[in-house]
Protein backbone atom coordinates (compact mmCIF):
# COMPACT_ATOMS: atom_id res chain seq x y z
CA UNK A 1 0.00 0.00 0.00
CA UNK A 2 1.65 3.22 -1.08
CA UNK A 3 0.85 6.80 -1.95
CA UNK A 4 3.16 8.28 -4.53
CA UNK A 5 3.62 12.02 -4.91
CA UNK A 6 5.60 12.59 -8.07
CA UNK A 7 7.21 15.94 -8.94
CA UNK A 8 4.13 17.91 -7.84
CA UNK A 9 4.17 21.68 -8.34
CA UNK A 10 1.55 24.34 -7.85
CA UNK A 11 1.99 27.83 -9.16
CA UNK A 12 -0.27 30.84 -8.49
CA UNK A 13 0.46 33.70 -10.88
CA UNK A 14 3.90 34.79 -9.65
CA UNK A 15 4.20 32.47 -6.66
CA UNK A 16 5.29 28.86 -6.59
CA UNK A 17 3.50 27.38 -3.58
CA UNK A 18 4.74 23.81 -4.11
CA UNK A 19 7.89 23.18 -6.06
CA UNK A 20 8.58 19.75 -7.61
CA UNK A 21 7.78 17.74 -4.51
CA UNK A 22 8.25 13.96 -4.63
CA UNK A 23 7.90 11.29 -1.97
CA UNK A 24 6.25 7.94 -1.40
CA UNK A 25 4.28 7.14 1.73
CA UNK A 26 3.65 3.72 3.26
CA UNK A 27 1.48 2.61 6.18
CA UNK A 28 2.21 4.68 9.28
CA UNK A 29 2.10 8.27 10.44
CA UNK A 30 4.08 10.81 8.45
CA UNK A 31 4.42 14.27 9.87
CA UNK A 32 4.62 17.26 7.60
CA UNK A 33 6.31 20.18 9.32
CA UNK A 34 6.88 23.68 8.12
CA UNK A 35 6.38 27.30 9.01
CA UNK A 36 3.24 29.14 7.95
CA UNK A 37 3.33 29.70 4.19
CA UNK A 38 5.74 26.83 3.56
CA UNK A 39 3.23 25.18 1.21
CA UNK A 40 1.93 22.43 3.53
CA UNK A 41 -1.77 23.18 3.08
CA UNK A 42 -1.41 23.50 -0.71
CA UNK A 43 0.38 20.17 -0.88
CA UNK A 44 -2.25 18.49 1.30
CA UNK A 45 -5.04 19.96 -0.83
CA UNK A 46 -3.41 18.51 -3.92
CA UNK A 47 -3.16 15.10 -2.23
CA UNK A 48 -6.79 15.46 -1.11
CA UNK A 49 -7.76 16.28 -4.69
CA UNK A 50 -9.20 19.65 -3.74
CA UNK A 51 -6.61 21.42 -5.88
CA UNK A 52 -5.20 20.37 -9.22
CA UNK A 53 -1.41 20.50 -9.40
CA UNK A 54 0.15 22.70 -12.06
CA UNK A 55 2.37 19.73 -12.87
CA UNK A 56 3.17 16.33 -11.46
CA UNK A 57 0.87 13.64 -10.14
CA UNK A 58 -0.41 11.90 -7.03
CA UNK A 59 -1.42 8.24 -7.10
CA UNK A 60 -2.51 5.59 -4.65
CA UNK A 61 -1.86 2.02 -5.79
CA UNK A 62 -1.82 3.26 -9.40
CA UNK A 63 -5.10 5.15 -8.94
CA UNK A 64 -4.64 8.74 -10.09
CA UNK A 65 -5.77 11.33 -7.55
CA UNK A 66 -8.13 12.84 -10.11
CA UNK A 67 -10.16 9.63 -10.21
CA UNK A 68 -13.30 9.01 -8.20
CA UNK A 69 -11.91 5.65 -6.99
CA UNK A 70 -8.96 7.47 -5.42
CA UNK A 71 -11.32 9.64 -3.41
CA UNK A 72 -13.04 6.53 -2.07
CA UNK A 73 -9.80 5.71 -0.25
CA UNK A 74 -9.33 9.23 1.06
CA UNK A 75 -10.24 10.77 4.41
CA UNK A 76 -9.46 14.46 4.74
CA UNK A 77 -9.64 16.90 7.62
CA UNK A 78 -8.99 20.37 6.20
CA UNK A 79 -7.43 23.18 8.16
CA UNK A 80 -9.92 25.61 9.76
CA UNK A 81 -12.77 23.71 8.34
CA UNK A 82 -16.16 25.02 9.28
CA UNK A 83 -19.45 23.39 10.04
CA UNK A 84 -23.09 24.11 9.59
CA UNK A 85 -23.81 25.42 13.10
CA UNK A 86 -27.50 24.53 12.97
CA UNK A 87 -26.73 20.88 12.24
CA UNK A 88 -26.30 18.42 15.07
CA UNK A 89 -23.12 16.34 15.11
CA UNK A 90 -25.22 13.40 13.94
CA UNK A 91 -26.76 15.41 11.09
CA UNK A 92 -23.34 16.58 10.02
CA UNK A 93 -21.89 13.08 9.89
CA UNK A 94 -24.96 11.80 8.06
CA UNK A 95 -24.59 14.66 5.55
CA UNK A 96 -20.91 13.89 4.92
CA UNK A 97 -21.71 10.16 4.72
CA UNK A 98 -24.25 10.95 1.98
CA UNK A 99 -21.65 13.01 0.13
CA UNK A 100 -19.33 10.04 0.37
CA UNK A 101 -22.04 7.86 -1.15
CA UNK A 102 -22.53 5.67 1.93
CA UNK A 103 -25.97 4.07 2.21
CA UNK A 104 -28.07 5.28 5.14
CA UNK A 105 -28.13 2.02 7.14
CA UNK A 106 -24.39 1.44 6.71
CA UNK A 107 -23.74 5.09 7.51
CA UNK A 108 -25.76 4.91 10.75
CA UNK A 109 -23.75 1.92 11.95
CA UNK A 110 -20.45 3.52 11.02
CA UNK A 111 -21.41 6.84 12.62
CA UNK A 112 -22.21 5.08 15.91
CA UNK A 113 -18.78 3.42 15.87
CA UNK A 114 -17.04 6.69 15.15
CA UNK A 115 -18.97 8.69 17.72
CA UNK A 116 -17.76 6.17 20.29
CA UNK A 117 -14.21 6.41 18.97
CA UNK A 118 -14.10 10.19 19.19
CA UNK A 119 -16.09 10.25 22.42
CA UNK A 120 -18.98 12.35 21.13
CA UNK A 121 -21.80 9.84 21.70
CA UNK A 122 -23.49 11.86 24.43
CA UNK A 123 -23.58 15.10 22.46
CA UNK A 124 -24.28 13.66 19.01
CA UNK A 125 -27.76 15.18 18.88
CA UNK A 126 -26.67 18.60 20.11
CA UNK A 127 -26.16 21.42 17.62
CA UNK A 128 -22.56 21.88 16.51
CA UNK A 129 -22.66 25.52 17.56
CA UNK A 130 -22.72 24.29 21.18
CA UNK A 131 -19.51 22.23 20.73
CA UNK A 132 -16.11 23.27 22.06
CA UNK A 133 -13.12 23.59 19.69
CA UNK A 134 -11.90 20.14 20.70
CA UNK A 135 -15.29 18.54 20.12
CA UNK A 136 -15.44 20.10 16.66
CA UNK A 137 -12.00 18.75 15.81
CA UNK A 138 -13.03 15.29 16.98
CA UNK A 139 -16.12 15.56 14.83
CA UNK A 140 -13.80 16.53 11.97
CA UNK A 141 -11.76 13.38 12.51
CA UNK A 142 -14.94 11.30 12.61
CA UNK A 143 -16.11 12.64 9.24
CA UNK A 144 -12.70 11.90 7.72
CA UNK A 145 -12.96 8.26 8.85
CA UNK A 146 -16.53 7.64 7.68
CA UNK A 147 -15.56 5.79 4.52
CA UNK A 148 -12.84 3.69 6.24
CA UNK A 149 -10.13 5.48 4.27
CA UNK A 150 -6.69 4.10 3.52
CA UNK A 151 -5.17 7.56 3.11
CA UNK A 152 -5.88 9.94 5.97
CA UNK A 153 -4.82 13.54 5.43
CA UNK A 154 -5.00 15.80 8.47
CA UNK A 155 -4.19 19.48 8.12
CA UNK A 156 -3.31 21.09 11.48
CA UNK A 157 -5.72 18.84 13.37
CA UNK A 158 -4.52 19.90 16.81
CA UNK A 159 -4.82 23.64 16.27
CA UNK A 160 -6.81 25.18 19.08
CA UNK A 161 -6.87 22.06 21.25
CA UNK A 162 -5.82 21.99 24.87
CA UNK A 163 -3.05 19.71 26.15
CA UNK A 164 -5.41 16.92 27.20
CA UNK A 165 -7.30 16.96 23.88
CA UNK A 166 -4.02 16.97 22.00
CA UNK A 167 -2.79 13.90 23.85
CA UNK A 168 -6.04 12.08 23.08
CA UNK A 169 -5.66 13.07 19.46
CA UNK A 170 -2.13 11.74 19.26
CA UNK A 171 -3.27 8.36 20.59
CA UNK A 172 -6.02 8.21 18.01
CA UNK A 173 -3.65 9.10 15.18
CA UNK A 174 -1.16 6.50 16.38
CA UNK A 175 -3.87 3.82 16.21
CA UNK A 176 -4.95 4.93 12.74
CA UNK A 177 -1.37 4.79 11.50
CA UNK A 178 -1.15 1.06 12.23
CA UNK A 179 -3.40 0.19 9.31
CA UNK A 180 -3.40 3.29 7.13
CA UNK A 181 -1.30 5.95 5.51
CA UNK A 182 -1.64 9.01 7.75
CA UNK A 183 -0.22 12.32 6.63
CA UNK A 184 -0.36 14.89 9.38
CA UNK A 185 0.54 18.51 8.86
CA UNK A 186 1.43 20.79 11.72
CA UNK A 187 3.77 23.54 12.75
CA UNK A 188 3.86 22.21 16.32
CA UNK A 189 6.87 19.93 16.69
CA UNK A 190 5.72 18.21 19.88
CA UNK A 191 2.66 16.82 18.06
CA UNK A 192 4.94 14.71 15.94
CA UNK A 193 7.74 13.68 18.28
CA UNK A 194 5.80 10.82 19.87
CA UNK A 195 3.59 9.77 17.02
CA UNK A 196 5.32 10.16 13.66
CA UNK A 197 7.17 7.30 11.98
CA UNK A 198 8.58 9.68 9.45
CA UNK A 199 9.03 13.43 9.18
CA UNK A 200 8.89 15.65 6.10
CA UNK A 201 9.90 19.27 6.49
CA UNK A 202 8.78 21.84 3.96
CA UNK A 203 10.32 25.19 3.26
CA UNK A 204 9.41 27.56 0.44
CA UNK A 205 7.43 24.88 -1.36
CA UNK A 206 10.11 22.22 -1.23
CA UNK A 207 10.79 19.20 0.96
CA UNK A 208 14.02 20.06 2.73
CA UNK A 209 14.08 17.09 5.09
CA UNK A 210 12.73 13.56 4.79
CA UNK A 211 13.61 11.12 7.58
CA UNK A 212 12.72 9.64 10.96
CA UNK A 213 14.42 12.07 13.28
CA UNK A 214 17.29 14.49 13.15
CA UNK A 215 20.06 13.31 15.43
CA UNK A 216 17.37 12.43 17.95
CA UNK A 217 16.38 16.05 18.36
CA UNK A 218 13.70 17.09 15.93
CA UNK A 219 12.77 20.14 17.91
CA UNK A 220 16.30 21.54 17.92
CA UNK A 221 16.69 20.96 14.20
CA UNK A 222 13.35 22.52 13.44
CA UNK A 223 13.93 25.54 15.64
CA UNK A 224 17.30 26.14 14.03
CA UNK A 225 15.74 25.95 10.61
CA UNK A 226 12.62 28.03 11.14
CA UNK A 227 12.73 29.64 14.51
CA UNK A 228 9.41 27.85 15.15
CA UNK A 229 7.86 26.85 18.45
CA UNK A 230 7.61 23.61 20.29
CA UNK A 231 4.10 24.31 21.52
CA UNK B 1 -31.40 7.81 -5.20
CA UNK B 2 -31.87 7.48 -1.44
CA UNK B 3 -28.52 9.21 -0.91
CA UNK B 4 -29.51 12.01 -3.28
CA UNK B 5 -32.76 12.47 -1.36
CA UNK B 6 -30.89 12.62 1.95
CA UNK B 7 -28.51 15.24 0.58
CA UNK B 8 -31.47 17.20 -0.77
CA UNK B 9 -33.04 17.08 2.70
CA UNK B 10 -29.86 18.45 4.27
CA UNK B 11 -29.51 21.18 1.66
CA UNK B 12 -33.08 22.24 2.43
CA UNK B 13 -32.27 22.17 6.13
CA UNK B 14 -29.36 24.55 5.52
CA UNK B 15 -31.68 27.03 3.83
CA UNK B 16 -34.57 26.73 6.24
CA UNK B 17 -32.40 26.88 9.35
CA UNK B 18 -31.67 30.56 8.60
CA UNK B 19 -33.73 32.35 11.23
CA UNK B 20 -33.46 35.66 9.41
CA UNK B 21 -35.19 34.06 6.43
CA UNK B 22 -38.15 32.92 8.49
CA UNK B 23 -38.36 36.37 10.07
CA UNK B 24 -38.36 38.00 6.61
CA UNK B 25 -40.95 35.57 5.27
CA UNK B 26 -43.15 36.28 8.28
CA UNK B 27 -42.78 40.06 7.86
CA UNK B 28 -43.58 39.81 4.15
CA UNK B 29 -46.62 37.63 4.79
CA UNK B 30 -47.86 40.09 7.41
CA UNK B 31 -47.20 42.99 5.04
CA UNK B 32 -49.19 41.23 2.31
CA UNK B 33 -52.03 40.71 4.76
CA UNK B 34 -51.75 44.31 5.96
CA UNK B 35 -51.88 45.73 2.43
CA UNK B 36 -54.75 43.39 1.59
CA UNK B 37 -56.93 44.26 4.55
CA UNK B 38 -56.24 47.99 4.60
CA UNK B 39 -59.26 48.81 2.34
CA UNK B 40 -61.55 47.16 4.91
CA UNK B 41 -60.62 49.88 7.37
CA UNK B 42 -62.10 52.53 5.07
CA UNK B 43 -65.45 53.83 6.33
CA UNK B 44 -67.29 53.34 3.03
CA UNK B 45 -65.84 49.90 2.30
CA UNK B 46 -69.11 48.00 2.83
CA UNK B 47 -71.13 50.54 0.85
CA UNK B 48 -68.63 50.45 -2.03
CA UNK B 49 -68.77 46.67 -2.27
CA UNK B 50 -72.56 46.69 -2.11
CA UNK B 51 -72.76 49.29 -4.91
CA UNK B 52 -70.35 47.34 -7.11
CA UNK B 53 -72.37 44.18 -6.60
CA UNK B 54 -75.52 46.08 -7.60
CA UNK B 55 -73.77 47.24 -10.76
CA UNK B 56 -72.60 43.71 -11.52
CA UNK B 57 -74.12 42.15 -14.64
CA UNK B 58 -74.48 45.46 -16.52
CA UNK B 59 -72.96 46.16 -19.93
CA UNK B 60 -70.89 49.31 -20.34
CA UNK B 61 -73.24 50.64 -23.00
CA UNK B 62 -75.19 53.80 -23.76
CA UNK B 63 -77.71 53.07 -21.01
CA UNK B 64 -75.05 52.73 -18.31
CA UNK B 65 -73.04 55.67 -19.66
CA UNK B 66 -76.15 57.86 -19.52
CA UNK B 67 -76.70 56.90 -15.91
CA UNK B 68 -73.10 57.67 -15.17
CA UNK B 69 -73.04 61.06 -16.87
CA UNK B 70 -76.54 62.19 -15.93
CA UNK B 71 -75.63 62.72 -12.33
CA UNK B 72 -76.67 59.32 -11.14
CA UNK B 73 -73.14 58.40 -10.16
CA UNK B 74 -73.30 55.83 -7.43
CA UNK B 75 -70.54 54.57 -5.21
CA UNK B 76 -69.82 51.53 -7.42
CA UNK B 77 -69.58 53.65 -10.54
CA UNK B 78 -65.96 54.42 -9.73
CA UNK B 79 -64.90 51.39 -11.72
CA UNK B 80 -66.83 52.74 -14.75
CA UNK B 81 -65.21 56.14 -14.29
CA UNK B 82 -61.78 54.52 -14.23
CA UNK B 83 -62.59 52.57 -17.38
CA UNK B 84 -63.59 55.78 -19.20
CA UNK B 85 -60.58 57.70 -17.85
CA UNK B 86 -58.05 55.05 -18.88
CA UNK B 87 -59.75 54.45 -22.24
CA UNK B 88 -59.67 58.17 -23.10
CA UNK B 89 -56.31 58.75 -21.37
CA UNK B 90 -57.88 61.83 -19.75
CA UNK B 91 -58.62 62.67 -16.15
CA UNK B 92 -61.37 65.13 -17.07
CA UNK B 93 -63.92 64.22 -19.72
CA UNK B 94 -67.27 65.24 -21.10
CA UNK B 95 -70.28 63.02 -21.67
CA UNK B 96 -69.48 60.37 -24.23
CA UNK B 97 -71.53 57.71 -25.97
CA UNK B 98 -70.75 54.02 -26.20
CA UNK B 99 -69.58 54.02 -29.83
CA UNK B 100 -67.21 56.96 -29.38
CA UNK B 101 -65.85 55.57 -26.13
CA UNK B 102 -64.97 52.17 -27.63
CA UNK B 103 -63.50 53.79 -30.76
CA UNK B 104 -61.47 56.22 -28.68
CA UNK B 105 -60.12 53.34 -26.62
CA UNK B 106 -58.76 51.63 -29.73
CA UNK B 107 -57.40 54.80 -31.32
CA UNK B 108 -55.62 55.70 -28.06
CA UNK B 109 -54.14 52.23 -27.91
CA UNK B 110 -52.89 52.65 -31.49
CA UNK B 111 -51.49 56.08 -30.60
CA UNK B 112 -49.54 54.46 -27.74
CA UNK B 113 -48.07 51.98 -30.22
CA UNK B 114 -47.00 54.85 -32.43
CA UNK B 115 -45.35 56.58 -29.48
CA UNK B 116 -43.37 53.37 -28.92
CA UNK B 117 -42.24 53.50 -32.58
CA UNK B 118 -44.05 50.28 -33.37
CA UNK B 119 -44.65 49.38 -36.99
CA UNK B 120 -47.68 48.34 -39.00
CA UNK B 121 -47.03 44.68 -38.29
CA UNK B 122 -47.62 45.18 -34.59
CA UNK B 123 -50.71 47.35 -35.09
CA UNK B 124 -52.16 44.75 -37.47
CA UNK B 125 -51.48 41.97 -34.97
CA UNK B 126 -53.25 43.81 -32.15
CA UNK B 127 -56.19 44.89 -34.29
CA UNK B 128 -56.68 41.24 -35.25
CA UNK B 129 -56.60 40.31 -31.56
CA UNK B 130 -59.02 43.11 -30.74
CA UNK B 131 -61.58 41.60 -33.14
CA UNK B 132 -61.87 38.62 -30.76
CA UNK B 133 -62.76 40.89 -27.83
CA UNK B 134 -66.51 40.92 -27.21
CA UNK B 135 -68.15 44.34 -26.83
CA UNK B 136 -69.76 46.09 -25.11
CA UNK B 137 -67.96 44.96 -21.99
CA UNK B 138 -70.02 43.23 -19.36
CA UNK B 139 -69.10 44.44 -15.91
CA UNK B 140 -69.22 41.79 -13.22
CA UNK B 141 -68.21 42.31 -9.63
CA UNK B 142 -64.52 41.26 -9.73
CA UNK B 143 -62.86 42.87 -6.72
CA UNK B 144 -61.17 39.62 -5.61
CA UNK B 145 -59.23 39.56 -8.90
CA UNK B 146 -58.73 43.30 -9.30
CA UNK B 147 -57.18 43.50 -5.82
CA UNK B 148 -54.55 41.00 -6.98
CA UNK B 149 -53.14 43.47 -9.50
CA UNK B 150 -52.92 46.15 -6.83
CA UNK B 151 -50.17 44.28 -4.92
CA UNK B 152 -48.63 41.77 -7.29
CA UNK B 153 -45.60 43.94 -8.05
CA UNK B 154 -44.87 44.07 -4.30
CA UNK B 155 -44.99 40.26 -4.17
CA UNK B 156 -42.48 40.28 -7.02
CA UNK B 157 -40.05 42.42 -5.02
CA UNK B 158 -40.55 40.28 -1.93
CA UNK B 159 -39.70 37.15 -3.89
CA UNK B 160 -36.51 38.70 -5.17
CA UNK B 161 -35.38 39.52 -1.65
CA UNK B 162 -36.38 36.12 -0.25
CA UNK B 163 -34.59 34.21 -3.00
CA UNK B 164 -31.49 36.36 -2.67
CA UNK B 165 -31.42 35.67 1.07
CA UNK B 166 -32.14 31.95 0.84
CA UNK B 167 -30.34 30.86 -2.30
CA UNK B 168 -27.60 33.49 -2.30
CA UNK B 169 -25.61 31.40 0.15
CA UNK B 170 -26.05 28.09 -1.62
CA UNK B 171 -22.47 28.06 -2.93
CA UNK B 172 -21.04 31.08 -1.12
CA UNK B 173 -21.63 29.64 2.34
CA UNK B 174 -19.56 26.58 1.47
CA UNK B 175 -16.58 28.87 1.11
CA UNK B 176 -17.47 31.06 4.07
CA UNK B 177 -17.84 28.03 6.34
CA UNK B 178 -14.75 26.33 4.92
CA UNK B 179 -16.79 23.35 3.75
CA UNK B 180 -15.61 23.62 0.14
CA UNK B 181 -12.33 21.92 1.10
CA UNK B 182 -14.18 18.94 2.41
CA UNK B 183 -16.88 18.69 -0.23
CA UNK B 184 -14.44 18.78 -3.11
CA UNK B 185 -12.36 15.94 -1.64
CA UNK B 186 -15.33 13.59 -1.44
CA UNK B 187 -16.29 11.14 -4.22
CA UNK B 188 -19.80 12.47 -4.79
CA UNK B 189 -18.71 16.01 -3.83
CA UNK B 190 -19.03 18.38 -6.73
CA UNK B 191 -20.58 15.89 -9.10
CA UNK B 192 -23.85 15.20 -7.37
CA UNK B 193 -24.06 18.16 -5.06
CA UNK B 194 -24.37 20.76 -7.81
CA UNK B 195 -27.59 19.30 -9.16
CA UNK B 196 -28.96 18.84 -5.66
CA UNK B 197 -28.15 22.43 -4.72
CA UNK B 198 -29.89 23.70 -7.85
CA UNK B 199 -32.90 21.53 -7.08
CA UNK B 200 -32.93 22.91 -3.54
CA UNK B 201 -32.85 26.48 -4.89
CA UNK B 202 -35.76 25.71 -7.21
CA UNK B 203 -37.68 24.10 -4.34
CA UNK B 204 -37.27 27.22 -2.21
CA UNK B 205 -38.33 29.49 -5.06
CA UNK B 206 -41.48 27.42 -5.63
CA UNK B 207 -42.18 27.30 -1.90
CA UNK B 208 -41.79 31.06 -1.41
CA UNK B 209 -43.77 31.81 -4.57
CA UNK B 210 -46.64 29.57 -3.52
CA UNK B 211 -46.66 30.82 0.08
CA UNK B 212 -46.90 34.48 -0.93
CA UNK B 213 -49.41 33.87 -3.73
CA UNK B 214 -51.49 31.65 -1.51
CA UNK B 215 -51.52 34.26 1.27
CA UNK B 216 -52.57 36.89 -1.23
CA UNK B 217 -55.28 34.72 -2.82
CA UNK B 218 -56.73 33.52 0.46
CA UNK B 219 -56.84 37.07 1.68
CA UNK B 220 -58.36 38.59 -1.44
CA UNK B 221 -60.97 35.90 -1.96
CA UNK B 222 -61.95 35.79 1.70
CA UNK B 223 -62.49 39.56 1.71
CA UNK B 224 -64.04 40.03 -1.73
CA UNK B 225 -65.25 36.57 -2.81
CA UNK B 226 -64.58 34.57 -5.96
CA UNK B 227 -67.13 36.27 -8.22
CA UNK B 228 -66.13 37.92 -11.47
CA UNK B 229 -63.67 35.45 -12.98
CA UNK B 230 -65.14 36.09 -16.45
CA UNK B 231 -65.12 39.89 -16.31
CA UNK B 232 -63.30 41.22 -19.40
CA UNK B 233 -59.87 42.46 -18.35
CA UNK B 234 -60.39 45.56 -20.51
CA UNK B 235 -62.64 47.04 -17.80
CA UNK B 236 -59.60 47.20 -15.50
CA UNK B 237 -56.91 47.52 -18.19
CA UNK B 238 -58.49 49.24 -21.22
CA UNK B 239 -55.14 49.10 -23.02
CA UNK B 240 -55.31 45.32 -23.24
CA UNK B 241 -56.30 44.12 -26.70
CA UNK B 242 -56.51 40.39 -25.97
CA UNK B 243 -59.63 38.37 -25.40
CA UNK B 244 -58.93 37.66 -21.75
CA UNK B 245 -61.00 37.62 -18.59
CA UNK B 246 -59.62 39.09 -15.39
CA UNK B 247 -59.56 35.61 -13.84
CA UNK B 248 -57.45 34.30 -16.71
CA UNK B 249 -55.16 37.31 -16.40
CA UNK B 250 -54.66 36.58 -12.70
CA UNK B 251 -53.83 32.94 -13.48
CA UNK B 252 -51.34 34.01 -16.18
CA UNK B 253 -49.70 36.45 -13.81
CA UNK B 254 -49.53 33.86 -11.03
CA UNK B 255 -47.84 31.38 -13.38
CA UNK B 256 -45.44 34.11 -14.41
CA UNK B 257 -44.67 34.94 -10.78
CA UNK B 258 -43.76 31.30 -10.11
CA UNK B 259 -41.41 31.27 -13.13
CA UNK B 260 -39.93 34.60 -11.99
CA UNK B 261 -39.36 33.20 -8.51
CA UNK B 262 -37.41 30.30 -10.05
CA UNK B 263 -35.48 32.80 -12.18
CA UNK B 264 -34.58 34.83 -9.08
CA UNK B 265 -33.33 31.69 -7.34
CA UNK B 266 -31.17 30.78 -10.34
CA UNK B 267 -29.78 34.32 -10.54
CA UNK B 268 -28.98 34.06 -6.82
CA UNK B 269 -27.34 30.64 -7.32
CA UNK B 270 -25.28 31.98 -10.22
CA UNK B 271 -24.18 35.06 -8.27
CA UNK B 272 -23.45 32.87 -5.26
CA UNK B 273 -21.10 30.84 -7.45
CA UNK B 274 -19.54 33.92 -9.07
CA UNK B 275 -19.18 36.20 -6.03
CA UNK B 276 -18.70 33.58 -3.28
CA UNK B 277 -20.23 36.02 -0.84
CA UNK B 278 -23.80 35.74 0.44
CA UNK B 279 -24.15 39.41 1.45
CA UNK B 280 -22.79 40.54 -1.92
CA UNK B 281 -25.38 38.40 -3.74
CA UNK B 282 -28.23 39.98 -1.78
CA UNK B 283 -26.83 43.48 -2.36
CA UNK B 284 -26.36 42.98 -6.11
CA UNK B 285 -29.88 41.62 -6.49
CA UNK B 286 -31.48 44.42 -4.49
CA UNK B 287 -29.53 47.06 -6.46
CA UNK B 288 -30.67 45.29 -9.65
CA UNK B 289 -34.25 45.51 -8.41
CA UNK B 290 -34.01 49.27 -7.85
CA UNK B 291 -32.40 49.78 -11.24
CA UNK B 292 -35.12 47.81 -12.96
CA UNK B 293 -37.68 50.26 -11.56
CA UNK B 294 -36.27 52.98 -13.81
CA UNK B 295 -38.42 53.44 -16.87
CA UNK B 296 -36.28 53.61 -19.99
CA UNK B 297 -37.70 55.63 -22.90
CA UNK B 298 -38.69 53.75 -26.05
CA UNK B 299 -36.25 55.78 -28.16
CA UNK B 300 -33.46 53.65 -26.68
CA UNK B 301 -34.68 50.87 -28.97
CA UNK B 302 -33.45 47.36 -28.20
CA UNK B 303 -32.23 48.36 -24.73
CA UNK B 304 -35.66 49.58 -23.69
CA UNK B 305 -37.12 46.52 -25.39
CA UNK B 306 -35.04 44.21 -23.18
CA UNK B 307 -35.52 46.45 -20.15
CA UNK B 308 -39.29 46.08 -20.32
CA UNK B 309 -38.89 42.33 -20.16
CA UNK B 310 -36.97 42.37 -16.87
CA UNK B 311 -39.04 40.85 -14.04
CA UNK B 312 -38.83 44.02 -11.94
CA UNK B 313 -40.35 46.02 -14.79
CA UNK B 314 -42.65 43.46 -16.31
CA UNK B 315 -44.77 42.28 -13.40
CA UNK B 316 -47.97 44.28 -13.06
CA UNK B 317 -51.25 44.90 -14.82
CA UNK B 318 -49.38 46.99 -17.43
CA UNK B 319 -47.81 43.86 -18.91
CA UNK B 320 -51.23 43.08 -20.45
CA UNK B 321 -50.95 46.29 -22.45
CA UNK B 322 -47.41 45.85 -23.79
CA UNK B 323 -47.73 46.19 -27.53
CA UNK B 324 -44.23 45.41 -28.65
CA UNK B 325 -43.92 42.05 -30.38
CA UNK B 326 -41.09 39.64 -30.94
CA UNK B 327 -40.76 38.35 -34.47
CA UNK B 328 -39.38 34.80 -34.60
CA UNK B 329 -39.62 32.13 -37.32
CA UNK B 330 -41.98 34.28 -39.37
CA UNK B 331 -44.41 34.68 -36.48
CA UNK B 332 -45.20 37.45 -34.04
CA UNK B 333 -45.20 36.70 -30.31
CA UNK B 334 -46.43 39.15 -27.71
CA UNK B 335 -44.56 39.73 -24.46
CA UNK B 336 -46.87 37.50 -22.44
CA UNK B 337 -46.02 34.62 -24.75
CA UNK B 338 -42.31 35.34 -25.13
CA UNK B 339 -41.30 36.46 -21.66
CA UNK B 340 -41.97 33.16 -19.82
CA UNK B 341 -39.98 31.30 -22.50
CA UNK B 342 -37.13 33.81 -22.19
CA UNK B 343 -37.16 33.48 -18.38
CA UNK B 344 -37.03 29.67 -18.56
CA UNK B 345 -34.21 29.84 -21.14
CA UNK B 346 -32.36 32.27 -18.85
CA UNK B 347 -32.76 29.83 -15.93
CA UNK B 348 -31.30 26.99 -18.00
CA UNK B 349 -28.42 29.18 -19.22
CA UNK B 350 -27.63 30.30 -15.65
CA UNK B 351 -27.63 26.68 -14.45
CA UNK B 352 -25.08 25.73 -17.12
CA UNK B 353 -22.85 28.76 -16.63
CA UNK B 354 -22.80 28.29 -12.84
CA UNK B 355 -22.06 24.58 -13.36
CA UNK B 356 -19.02 25.50 -15.40
CA UNK B 357 -17.88 27.82 -12.62
CA UNK B 358 -18.42 25.09 -10.02
CA UNK B 359 -16.47 22.54 -12.08
CA UNK B 360 -13.53 24.91 -12.45
CA UNK B 361 -13.68 26.24 -8.91
CA UNK B 362 -10.56 25.66 -6.87
CA UNK B 363 -10.27 26.15 -3.16
CA UNK B 364 -8.08 29.08 -2.22
CA UNK B 365 -7.24 30.90 0.99
CA UNK B 366 -7.34 29.20 4.35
Amino acid sequence: MQLKVDRVSKQYKNKIAVDRVSFTLQKGVTGLLGANGAGKTTLLRIIANVLKPTSGSVAFENLDSQSEEYRNYLGYLPQDFGYYPEFSGLDFLMYVASLKGIEKTIAKRRINELLKLVNLEDVAKNKIKTYSGGMKQRLGIAQALLNKPKIIVLDEPTAGLDVKERARFRDMIHELGKENIVLLSTHIVSDLEKVADRILIMKEGQIVYDGKDVDGDLEKFYLEMFGGTKE
Amino acid sequence: MKIAFLLYKYELKKIFSQKVLWATLLIFTLLTIGVGISPILSSNFEAGIKAKKELSGRYIDDVLLSEYFDGNKKEGFGVIGDFIRFSLRKNEFEKIDEKTLYEERISNNLADMKKDNLGGGEAGYWLDKEKEVKKPFLYQYDEGYAAFFGVIYVINYMLLILNAMAVGGIFADEKAKGMDNLIFSIPLGKKKLYGIKILTGITFSLFSGFVLLLSLNILNFSIYGFEGYNTPIQIRIPGCMMDLSIGEAVLIMEGLIIIISVLYSMVAAFLSMALKNHAAVTSVMVVGLFLSMINLPSKLGVISHIWKMLPGTFVGSWSFAQYRLIYVFGKYFNYLQAVPVIYIAACIALIFVAKRGYDNYEVTGK
